[in-house]
């Protein structure tokens, strides 16, 4: 026997071993992108385009009055449960400084939305004009989200999370100096559809690595 | 650390020189390498690290014991509530052990 082989062929196999040791690890610790993207994905493009669809004074197809808002809150809402549960499972038994960062960056999404939640309303209340809550609602929550994403971008060093945070926040200004029903498509469509992007992106950067 | 460096005289033909004895047995270096990939200075705790290797607590356990006395992993002790918890991370030390076992591994590859 070769001693030299054995010991290459020994070598090979640790790398191995360890490789496999830490991809099934990283993966058990950190949250599945294709998961978190692929449900706020589905709850934009499906939720935005029935309100887009249904929604407002003139719409494109017939629906029970309130209908595509209430969808559209129960998909975003689903969401933000898909997103919470799984980050909570994938943390357990984990603690310190990037443990730390990723509570405090969920417990910003909370606060950050209930603050938004209740400007709104006050907004939508002082200006007694039905239109400027419809506008408002949407408008504020895709800066809020888009802010949110270039933070997450910055916390862990993601530029595709970044960048997915530019584009909502783009789309997003965008749809709103177009006015309604433009940025519930824009936020269907481009921003829903942004995140499916990322999805099957961060799926086939995955099979490329497995 | 010159001590664990040097194989003993029980080490095989294929214990290449240079690589710590600590962590070349195969249990040790998984547990060294899932360590390894918690981001930063996390620390896990014990039941999480036995999910992630699929190992059993009294053998995790004894190799926890070897790299906690190489200085290679730390181990702190908890309380939430009544349960008690061990935390597990590890030492610069450690990390420093397992990047040059892996850049040992490499030279060998060539």
């Amino acid at each position: 026997m070769d001693e030299v082989h054995e010991d290459e062929r020994s070598a090979a196999a640790r790398l191995a071993l360890i490789e496999d040791q830490q991809r099934l690890v990283s993966r058990a610790v950190e949250p599945d992108p294709r998961l978190l993207y692929g449900a706020w994905g589905v709850a934009w493009l499906a939720g935005f385009g029935l309100v887009a669809a249904g929604g407002g004074r003139d719409p494109l197809i017939a629906l029970p009055r309130a209908l595509p808002e209430v969808v559209l809150g129960v998909l975003l809402t689903g969401a933000g449960l898909v997103t919470v549960v799984h980050s909570v499972r994938v943390g357990r038994g984990l603690s310190g400084p990037s443990t730390t960062s990723a509570v405090l960056y969920g417990w910003s999404w909370v606060l950050g939305f209930a603050a938004l939640a209740a400007v709104n309303t006050a907004v939508a209340a002082a200006s007694g004009d039905p239109a400027v809550a419809e506008l408002l609602s949407p408008a504020s929550a895709g800066v809020l989200v888009g802010v949110m994403y270039l933070f997450g971008g910055t916390l862990w060093r993601e530029p595709v999370q970044f960048g997915l945070g530019a584009w909502l926040l783009l789309t997003t200004a965008v749809g709103a100096l177009l006015g309604l029903p433009a940025l519930l498509w824009v936020m269907s469509l481009a921003g829903g559809g942004g995140f499916l992007a990322v999805a099957v992106r961060c799926a086939s950067q995955r099979r490329r690595v497995a | 650390m010159s001590r664990r460096a040097s194989a003993g005289p029980s080490a095989s033909a294929s214990d290449a020189p240079g690589l710590d004895p600590v962590i070349h047995a195969a249990a040790r270096l998984r547990v060294v390498a899932s360590l390894a990939s918690l981001p930063g200075e996390d620390r896990i705790t014990f039941p999480r690290l036995q999910d992630l290797l699929g190992m059993t607590a009294g053998n995790l356990s004894t190799h926890l014991r070897k790299l906690e006395d190489a200085g290679y992993v730390e181990v702190t002790k908890s309380h939430q509530g009544r349960t008690p918890a061990t935390h597990l991370r590890l030492t610069p030390a450690g990390r420093t052990a397992f990047e040059d076992y892996r850049a040992t591994l490499r030279t060998l590859l060539g």
